[in-house]
C-alpha cells in the first residue's frame, strides 16, 4: 500500500432539491438545499477521526459520498484500500435469512469470497456473542444483535478505511468497551483508519485522536479531539438562560495565584473560582453553589460554602457580592471546564445557570510526573501510593 | 486499490468493470432471492414445481379437453404452454427486474454496488422457473407424440435474446422510474396489453391481415415464435420476425448505457 493519505476529500459539495421552497440566509426563496459545500480534507493511514456537527450539518451524507452510495455534486475523493463501512444497523441484512446466512451475505457484499468468509466465520460469531440465535431468522433479532453481527463481520475481515454512522450507540455498555478495544487493536495494527459519527462524545473522545467540525454543510480545518469538542460544546444552539428574580447579575472568574483573570490554566497551577452575585431583596435564604463539568457535559463536582465537612454550616450571602473557591494544582486533567451556578434553599434546588463560564486545563509540558498514562478522565491527581 | 469517486458518472467501460468486479453478488442476491422467497414454508423449493405443474394441469385440461383447439398442426395445450415458457420469464424479470431497484431502496441507501446486479439477479432466478418449466413440458410432448427438434441446440441463443428483452425493459424503465414512478406504475399495463400482440395464447390469424404488422414489430412475438421453432421439428419460423428481434441488440445496448447513467443518482431518490 502506497503511503498516501487514506482518505483524500477534495472540494466535495452536495445539492439536494426539495419537495418545497425554503429561505435562506439572504431572504431568497429557494428550493435548492446544499448539504455539503466545498468539504476538504485528509484523513492519514492509522488515524481514527471523529466527525463532529448537529442534526443535518450533512455528516451522514458525507459518509455516504465516501461509502460510494451516493455521488458528489462537485468535488473529487480518493480512497487508498478497502472500506467497510456500517452506515445503518442491518443495512445489508435480510430479515428473512438466518443469521448464518446473514454473515456471508453481508461478507460478500462488502466485497469478500467465500472462503474468506468461511475461515473467519467462527471468530466472528464468537465476537458478536450471539452464537445461541445464529440460526434464527434476522427479523427477530434486536437492534442490539444486529449491530454485533455488523460490527463483527467488519472488524474480522481485512478493511483499510472503516466508515461508522451513529452505530455504535445501540450496543450495549460490555459490547462497546468490547468495540472499542477492537478499534484500538485495529487501529495499533497500523494503517487501517476509521472515520466515525457519533453524538456519544465519551465515547468518540475515547477512539479519536483527532475530529472535523461540520456545520451546515462546512468543515472546520482538522482539530485535536479536546478542541473540537471544546468549539462543538461551546456553539450550537445557545441555551436561553433567564436570570431567576432574586438576582439581577451573575458572572464567573478565574484567576490564577497572581490574581490576574483569565481562562487559560496548567495542571500544575491551582484555579481560583469566583462568583459575582447580586441579590436583591427576595433573595433571603437563597444558597449559591458550583457545579463543575468536563468536556463532555460530565458533572466533575458539586460544591458551595454551605456543605462543610461538619454538616450544613450556615452562610449569609445576602448583600455578599463575591464567592472564591480555589481548586488546588495538580488535580484537574487537561481538557475544558465549566462552571454551572446552582441556587438552593434549604429543601431544593431553586435554579440552575448552565455554562456560566468556561476555563481550559493543558498539562504541564515540563512537569516530569506528566507520564504516560492516558489522557482520559476529568481529573489527575498525584495520590499518595503505597506498593507492598 | 484506489478509488476515485467524482461527480462523473462511470463511463460504460468503468461500469462494465464494476460489473465483473462485484459479479459474485449476482449469484448471492439469486440465492438470497430464492431462499426468502420459499421461507419459512414446509416445501421450500418445492414450490418452484408446484407452480409450473398446476398451469400445465390447468391448460391441458381446459384447452385439451373442454375447448379441444388446435394451433396449426400443434395440440393447443402444447402451443400455450411453449408460448408460456419465453412470455412467464420475460415477465418475471421485467417484474421482478423494476421491482427490485425499487424494493431495494433502503438497500442502496446504505451499501454500494452496481445496481444492475439486481435485475442481473433476477434472471438467474428466472432461469430456474425456466427450467422447471421446460422440463415439466418434456413429458407432455412424449405424451402427444411430438418429438422433441434438433433445433433445441438453438435454445441457448433464443435465451439470450429472450433476456435481452427483458433487460432492455428493466433498464429503461428504471432509468426514468428512479425520480418519477409514474412508469413503473404504468409497465402492468404494458404487460397485459403485450401478451395480446404476443402469439402466447392466440395464433396470427386472430388478427385482421391489417394488423399483422404488429406481430411482427414486437420482439417477444419472435421469441415466443423462436421457442416453439426450437421445440417442435415441423413449426415453420416467419422469416418476417427476425428484423425485430435483432434490433434489440442496439435497443439493449443503449439501455445499458442510459442505466449507467442514471444509477449514480438512484440513492438519492430511493
Amino acid at each position: 500500500m502506497s503511503s498516501g493519505p487514506a482518505i483524500k476529500v477534495e472540494n466535495i459539495s452536495k445539492k439536494f432539491t426539495l419537495q418545497r421552497s425554503i429561505e435562506d440566509v439572504e431572504g431568497n426563496y429557494t428550493n435548492t438545499l446544499w448539504a455539503l459545500r466545498d468539504v476538504s480534507f485528509e484523513i492519514k493511514k492509522g488515524e481514527s477521526v471523529a466527525l463532529i456537527g448537529p442534526n443535518g450539518s450533512g455528516k451522514s451524507t458525507l459518509l455516504q459520498i465516501l461509502a460510494g452510495v451516493t455521488k458528489p455534486t462537485s468535488g473529487r475523493v480518493e480512497i487508498d484500500g478497502k472500506v467497510a463501512s456500517i452506515l445503518d444497523i442491518g443495512a445489508g441484512f435480510h430479515p428473512e435469512l438466518s443469521g448464518r446466512e446473514n454473515v456471508f451475505l453481508n461478507g460478500q457484499i462488502l466485497g469478500f469470497t467465500k472462503k474468506e468468509i468461511q475461515a473467519k466465520y467462527d471468530e466472528i460469531v464468537e465476537f458478536s456473542g450471539v452464537r445461541n440465535f445464529i440460526d434464527e431468522p434476522g427479523k427477530n433479532y434486536s437492534k442490539g444483535m444486529y449491530l454485533r453481527l455488523a460490527f463483527s463481520i467488519m472488524a474480522h475481515l481485512d478493511f483499510d478505511v472503516y466508515l461508522l454512522d451513529e452505530v455504535l450507540g445501540v450496543g450495549d455498555v460490555g459490547f462497546r468497551s468490547k468495540c472499542f478495544d477492537k478499534i484500538e487493536r485495529l487501529i495499533a495494527e497500523g494503517g487501517k483508519s476509521f472515520l466515525i459519527i457519533s453524538h456519544d462524545l465519551n465515547e468518540i473522545s475515547e477512539i479519536c485522536d483527532k475530529a472535523f467540525l461540520l456545520e451546515e454543510g462546512k468543515v472546520s480545518d482538522s482539530m485535536t479531539i479536546n478542541e473540537a469538542l471544546y468549539t462543538y460544546t461551546n456553539t450550537g444552539e445557545k441555551l436561553v438562560q433567564e436570570l431567576p428574580d432574586f438576582i439581577d447579575d451573575v458572572t464567573v472568574e478565574f484567576t490564577g495565584e497572581d490574581g490576574r483573570v483569565k481562562t487559560n490554566f496548567i495542571n500544575t497551577e491551582p484555579v481560583t473560582i469566583c462568583v459575582n452575585n447580586s441579590f436583591n431583596e427576595s433573595g433571603n435564604n437563597v444558597r449559591v453553589g458550583i457545579r463543575l463539568t468536563d468536556k463532555l457535559n460530565n458533572v466533575v463536582f458539586n460544591a458551595s460554602p454551605v456543605l462543610s465537612r461538619e454538616g450544613i454550616k450556615e452562610v449569609d450571602f445576602q448583600g455578599k457580592k463575591q464567592i472564591l473557591v480555589t481548586i488546588p494544582p495538580n488535580l484537574l486533567n487537561a481538557g475544558f471546564f465549566s462552571i454551572d451556578v446552582v441556587y438552593f434553599d434549604e429543601n431544593k434546588v431553586l435554579y440552575e445557570l448552565k455554562k456560566v463560564s468556561t476555563f481550559t486545563v493543558s498539562l504541564d509540558m515540563t512537569f516530569k510526573g506528566r507520564g504516560i498514562v492516558g489522557e482520559s478522565g476529568p481529573l489527575k491527581p498525584y495520590l499518595d501510593w503505597e506498593v507492598k | 486499490m484506489k478509488r476515485i469517486i467524482t461527480s462523473e458518472p462511470d463511463s460504460l467501460i468503468q461500469y462494465l468493470k464494476k460489473i465483473w468486479e462485484y459479479r459474485s453478488l449476482v449469484m448471492v442476491f439469486a440465492r438470497r432471492d430464492l431462499k426468502v422467497k420459499y421461507a419459512q414454508t414446509l416445501l421450500g423449493l418445492g414450490w418452484t414445481i408446484i407452480q409450473p405443474l398446476t398451469g400445465l394441469f390447468i391448460f391441458t385440461f381446459f384447452f385439451g379437453y373442454i375447448l379441444n383447439l388446435n394451433a396449426q398442426s400443434l395440440p393447443f395445450p402444447l402451443y400455450v404452454l411453449s408460448g408460456l415458457l419465453g412470455w412467464n420469464y420475460f415477465s418475471y424479470i421485467v417484474f421482478q427486474g423494476i421491482g427490485g431497484v425499487q424494493e431495494s431502496g433502503h438497500f442502496i441507501r446504505k451499501v454500494y454496488f452496481p445496481k444492475s446486479l439486481l435485475p442481473l439477479s433476477k434472471v438467474l432466478v428466472g432461469l430456474v422457473e425456466l427450467s422447471v418449466s421446460f422440463l415439466l413440458l418434456i413429458p407432455l410432448l412424449m405424451w402427444y407424440g411430438e418429438g422433441l427438434s434438433w433445433r433445441i441446440i438453438f435454445i441457448p441463443v433464443l435465451l439470450l435474446f429472450n433476456t435481452l428483452i427483458a433487460l432492455f425493459v428493466v433498464f429503461l424503465v428504471t432509468s426514468f422510474s428512479y425520480r418519477l414512478r409514474d412508469l413503473y406504475h404504468l409497465v402492468p399495463f404494458v404487460m397485459y396489453f403485450g401478451i395480446w400482440i404476443t402469439p402466447v395464447f392466440f395464433t396470427i390469424d386472430v388478427l385482421p391481415e391489417q394488423l399483422h404488422f404488429l406481430w411482427f414489430l414486437n420482439p417477444m412475438a419472435s421469441v415466443v415464435e423462436g421457442w416453439r421453432w426450437c421445440l417442435f421439428s415441423d413449426w415453420a419460423f416467419n422469416i418476417r420476425f427476425l428484423p425485430a428481434l435483432l434490433c434489440i441488440i442496439p435497443a439493449f445496448l443503449f439501455s445499458v448505457v442510459l442505466y449507467s447513467k442514471a444509477e449514480s443518482k438512484f440513492s438519492d431518490f430511493a
